[in-house]
């Protein structure tokens, strides 16, 4: 007996506009995460802008990072990451250097270019070579407002460098993204055959385009490496989206045979701030920097969280990133932030210009402190979604402990007078399948280091730092005291 | 791997450039950089090279006494010998948004909607472009979208296709048997990946089709999902060309590949029946078979749109982000943008010069208004412009104006970047690290200074002006132009005048210089570093490739040359750059095995 599937897996909008990715419910593909001794291996990437200084960082609960104490036997703490190789090899303005180089660890290419693919990318395709089982490959969400270049915002890069998708702001369309179309389903019945047919079309068409590709791309074809390796990109894609446009009949099957008590999706959500613009797309600085009260961005970032946690527990996606401010931060804020006794009074300091320029450029190491409060804070919000001990997974663990986040920044500098040194740098380890020790590192490492280490126990060699660039080689040293 | 890599020719990085580091003018218009493409500032450095210092601070001062400011064509750049081979290696180009939908609309019969082709409602994603063109091969990423909305719009395009009167028109049986699956494959397919398929290719369709055999459906529903996958395969949504070979070598395009080439460039969108005609009998490449299908294409409608896109990627008026501007207004500045650039190729005939020159506007309501003319109703009307003060020529269009830069006043830095892109190719440099504070401070030591008295500061800063001369003195002459392209008058809102007067930062030793629009305009239209530059924007357009050193030489050298033999009208332009070299040959390279990751 099969249950049915609910009809169409897409809906089209008014006009044809296309408004609804598909989720249904039914159609997660769990065979592969059935056949797995636990939870599936995620990796989530966490950023935020304009950085810590290390001082700050030293305070441990005390400072900046306050809002992490309840998570940490979870975390790993990094305080003196050093990325000089960024600054002496890329090209380009500090920030986005530095912000280029997070996640990715190799220093880009040319200006405002990847070497490689960031971190959740390189797994993704390592340990899913053949396409993710999942019903998105990717998803890059969070608040930030400076367009003017894709170093800022991007933390998602390609295997070929070039960027990724650029962070979705509207919590709406995130909604829609990860679980629209979902429809309830009828237990028992039997599945409507047109609907399997045209299960079965798609497939054979995505099998179709896919084997085109593979022809494009392979030792056949008439293609050079840099075509090849476009076309490579663009395949890539398409089987990270795969599952959702055409689900194969065993991920059905399997996937209507089961229950996830985790993954129950509200019907709907709300953007929070009544005059927030989400789709603004502005790239100044100073003056020009888009005025958002920073209730509202922090409250959109939660709500992100929030989806990012049930889209995960969903298993809609097992790869991402987060964004709460891009690099350097060129938000105009308003509103009054109070934290560790002081205050960011951002309507009276910010009108015509941005955290980054009024309080970072001006040495303004009191306000600055505040400002890494404020997005750690925030992005403890989204820790919390996903460490909510009422969604155990099958190992007894929460979706945090069975998660790998990394969470960084660009700068450590600041209080010390080195403003945009690239040494100095914030960065964690959150979660990770218990394969790392909690605690404080204030030991000098190389933010290559830190990923490949963070990688091993997964069977993954990152590459970094290993020829990708052509000005730059790296030697590794594994940071075997934070492995478990 | 190094899709959107730079010639090396051209990615020339001069250490200490100071570009654009020295103004608050940095923001880019909105979409102005696409879904992930660099903006002000982006890109891949070009050299530097000491700008010339004004003597007083009154005016623009005056431009470098021995050429200093610039260098080769690419300013700084070490003196080059010339190629050798007038040729690129291959690249797949993937098809513009312009391509996509006309070659459906061409082969299928069906238009797209707005929305499939609107990236935020989950349509086709913009191209990055290289901040003049959006098409081009060497600035295209590729995200999930694309693979989501290439699927999701073919599974609505076909619903909407006439299977069985498509068939009619090709000739094509509509029996649900393999035998009619391979024919419409067969004809289908050899339109829309512009070339005879392969065994291999009918093959794999006909799997789709008689897939949906087995599911019991008939010709047209079977044929739908055939299609489907033909919409998402790569030999429709990339122009390929045979790369590699057992040596390293120039070879001429076959064909099929040259026929693609030209029906990219000149229609946007795939061959017609006649066009792979030619290509599989040869006569496309000779000659004379060339120039008779690009007389053919050319006077055909399906031209106008190799205008169309060319008018609205050079103008940029889509972008238009001065004060209160709506969608309405920049919709309405790129139809007068386009529709004027239209007349002056189509019913004009006029020249490269005379785009510098000509003083016949097309206007609707919104341009009219800005321009300062009467009402004009509703509809597209051409009007003379000569009476206006310092309006000659397209660039001082309303349109192409407002796509120049992002404030009220127009920033002299934008739309000196702007119109170097346009009139010298040359790209926009990289910033300095401490670019931000720089801002910050310049910010706070001249506020209230209009963009003239900001910019004689700048050059008075050799940090600054070693690098913004080679593009600021372009904007000068604009000076009494506001953002949306409206006539200020002769002095600001502060009653502080206004000047005009500039040069060029071209090669030339000395630079040319100019008084006002009209003598500004006068060396654009002579000056033959713009004639090169404008030449190569050609070239790159059909193309699909970024400017670089090679597209130099060829519009130098050649291109030029056919073009002014060919009686100097933008036609011939055409005419000169499908016969190059560059444009009808490729560089092959050796095979390499795997991804190329």
């Amino acid at each position: 007996m099969r249950k049915i599937l609910s009809r169409r897996t897409f809906l089209h909008g008014a006009g044809g506009a296309l408004i609804g990715l598909p989720f249904l419910e039914e159609m997660r593909p769990r065979s592969a995460r059935a056949q797995d001794a636990g939870p599936p291996m995620r990796l989530i990437t966490m950023f935020f802008g304009l950085g810590i200084d290390r001082q700050e960082s030293l305070k441990k609960f005390s400072g900046p990072l306050e809002a992490y104490k309840p998570f940490e036997s979870k975390m790993s703490f990094f305080t003196n990451l050093e990325c000089k190789h960024a600054h002496d090899f890329g090209s380009g303005e500090p920030h986005f250097k530095v912000g280029d180089v997070t996640f990715v660890g190799d220093p880009q290419r040319v200006e405002y270019e990847a070497s490689g693919p960031s971190l959740e990318q390189l797994v993704k395709k390592q340990l899913h070579p053949d396409g993710v089982p999942t019903l998105l490959g990717t998803k890059s969400i969070g608040m930030w407002f400076r367009t003017g270049s894709v170093s800022q915002f991007t933390r998602h890069w390609n295997w070929d460098g070039s960027p990724g998708e650029r962070p979705e702001r509207r919590p709406t369309r995130i909604f829609e993204q990860f679980f629209g179309g979902r429809m309830p389903t009828t237990p028992g019945a039997m599945e409507d055959p047109a609907a399997v047919a045209e299960r079965h079309m798609k497939r054979s068409v995505l099998d179709n385009v896919i084997a085109e590709y593979k022809h494009y791309t392979g030792d056949a074809s008439p293609l050079g490496a840099d075509s090849k390796a476009k076309l490579s990109v663009h395949l890539d894609n398409i089987r990270n989206v795969e599952m959702r446009l055409a689900p194969v009949d065993a991920a059905v099957m399997d996937a209507m045979g089961q229950e996830n008590k985790n993954c129950q999706p509200p019907t709907g959500v709300t953007d929070p701030g009544m005059n927030v613009n989400y789709d603004l797309a502005q790239g100044g600085a100073g003056g020009s920097a888009p005025i958002i009260q920073w209730e509202d961005f922090a409250a959109a970032f939660k709500l992100q969280g929030e989806l990012m946690a049930l889209a995960l527990r969903c298993d809609v996606l097992r790869f991402g990133s987060m964004l709460f401010v891009g690099s350097g931060d060129h938000v105009g804020f308003r509103g009054t932030y109070n934290a560790l006794g002081g205050s960011l009074n951002f309507s009276q300091d910010l009108p015509g210009t941005s955290p980054h320029d009024f309080y970072f450029h001006n040495n303004k190491w009191d306000k600055c402190r505040l400002h890494a409060h404020l997005c750690n804070t925030n992005l403890a919000t989204a820790l919390q979604a996903m460490d909510d001990p009422n969604y155990l997974e099958s190992n007894g663990k929460t979706l945090l402990d069975n998660t790998l986040v990394v969470l960084g920044t660009d700068y450590g500098g600041g209080g010390t007078g080195t403003g945009h040194n690239p040494d100095g740098i914030f960065h964690a380890l959150v979660g990770g399948n218990g394969h790392f020790k909690p605690g404080w590192y204030d030991k000098v490492y190389n933010i290559i280091d830190l990923y490949d280490t963070a990688l091993k126990p997964y069977g993954v060699a990152s590459g970094m730092g290993q020829g990708r660039h052509k000005t730059y080689r790296h030697k590794p040293v594994e940071i075997s005291e934070v492995l478990a | 791997m190094g899709t959107r890599r730079q010639s090396s020719l051209t990615a020339l990085v001069v250490a200490g450039a100071v570009l654009l580091a020295c103004t608050a003018d940095l923001t880019p218009p909105p979409g102005a950089n696409g879904p992930h493409g660099p903006a002000a500032g982006a890109g891949t450095a070009a050299g530097s090279g000491s700008g010339g210092k004004p003597s007083n601070g009154g005016t623009g001062g005056a431009p470098p006494a021995s050429g200093a400011g610039s260098g080769a064509h690419m300013a700084g750049a070490p003196s080059m010998s010339a190629p050798t081979v007038f040729s690129r290696q291959g690249l797949a180009a993937r098809l513009s948004k312009f391509e996509y939908g006309y070659s459906i609309q061409d082969v299928l019969g069906v238009a797209l909607l707005p929305a499939e082709l609107d990236a935020s409602a989950g349509g086709i994603p913009d191209d990055a472009g290289d901040g003049v063109f959006k098409h081009i091969a060497d600035k295209q990423t590729s995200v999930e979208q694309h693979a989501l909305a290439y699927f999701q719009v073919a599974e609505a395009v076909v619903k909407r296709v006439d299977f069985n009167a498509l068939a009619t028109r090709l000739g094509v049986c509509t029996q649900a048997t393999a035998a009619c699956g391979t024919a419409t494959i067969q004809a289908i397919g050899r339109l829309l990946f512009r070339h005879p398929l392969e065994q291999r290719q009918t093959d794999a369709l006909l799997a789709v089709f008689n897939a949906g055999l087995t599911e019991k459906l008939d010709y047209a529903h079977a044929m739908l999902w055939t299609v489907q996958a033909m919409l998402q395969a790569p030999e429709f949504l990339f122009r390929m060309e045979a790369e590699t070979a057992s040596t390293a070598a120039q070879r001429d395009l076959d064909g099929y590949e040259l026929g693609a080439r030209l029906a990219s460039f000149l229609w946007l969108s795939v061959p017609d029946d006649a066009l792979l005609a030619a290509a599989g009998d040869g006569s496309l490449l000779k000659s004379e078979g060339l120039d008779a299908q690009i007389e053919r294409m050319l006077a055909d409608p399906k031209a106008q749109r190799f205008t169309e896109a060319f008018g609205t990627d050079f103008s940029r008026a889509r972008y238009a982000s001065f004060d209160g501007a709506t969608d309405a207004d920049r919709t309405a500045l790129n139809e007068s943008m386009v529709a004027t650039f239209q007349d002056h190729f189509w019913t004009q005939h006029g020249s490269l010069a005379d785009l510098f020159t000509t003083t016949r506007f097309v206007v609707n309501p919104t341009t009219a208004a800005l321009l300062g003319l009467p009402a004009t109703g509703s509809g597209l009307q051409t009007v003379d412009v000569s009476s206006l003060p310092q309006r000659v020529g397209l660039l001082t269009h309303p349109g192409m104006i407002a796509g120049m830069g992002d404030r009220a006043i127009g920033s002299f830095v934008n739309r000196g970047k702007y119109l170097m892109e346009r009139l010298l190719c040359r790209l926009p440099i990289a910033v300095p690290d401490n670019v931000a504070a720089m801002i910050d401070q310049f910010n706070t030591d001249n506020a209230g200074l209009n963009e003239r008295e900001k910019s004689v500061i700048r050059q008075g800063r050799e940090q600054c002006w070693s690098c913004h001369s080679q593009f600021e003195p372009l904007s000068f002459g604009f000076a009494r132009f506001d953002g949306a392209g409206r006539y200020l008058g002769e002095t600001d809102a502060d009653g502080k005048p206004l000047a005009l007067d500039g040069w060029v930062p071209t090669d030339e030793d000395p630079q040319p210089q100019y008084t006002d629009v009209a003598s500004y305009m006068k060396v654009l239209s002579t000056d033959p570093m713009v004639q090169t530059c404008m030449t190569e924007h050609f070239i790159s357009f059909a193309t699909a490739r970024s400017a670089d050193e090679v597209a130099r030489v060829e519009a130098e050298e050649r291109v030029g040359k056919q073009y002014v033999a060919n009686g100097s009208t933008l036609s011939a332009m055409v005419v000169a750059v499908a016969h190059s070299t560059l444009f009808k040959t490729i560089l092959t390279v050796t095979p390499t095995t795997g991804t190329g990751n």
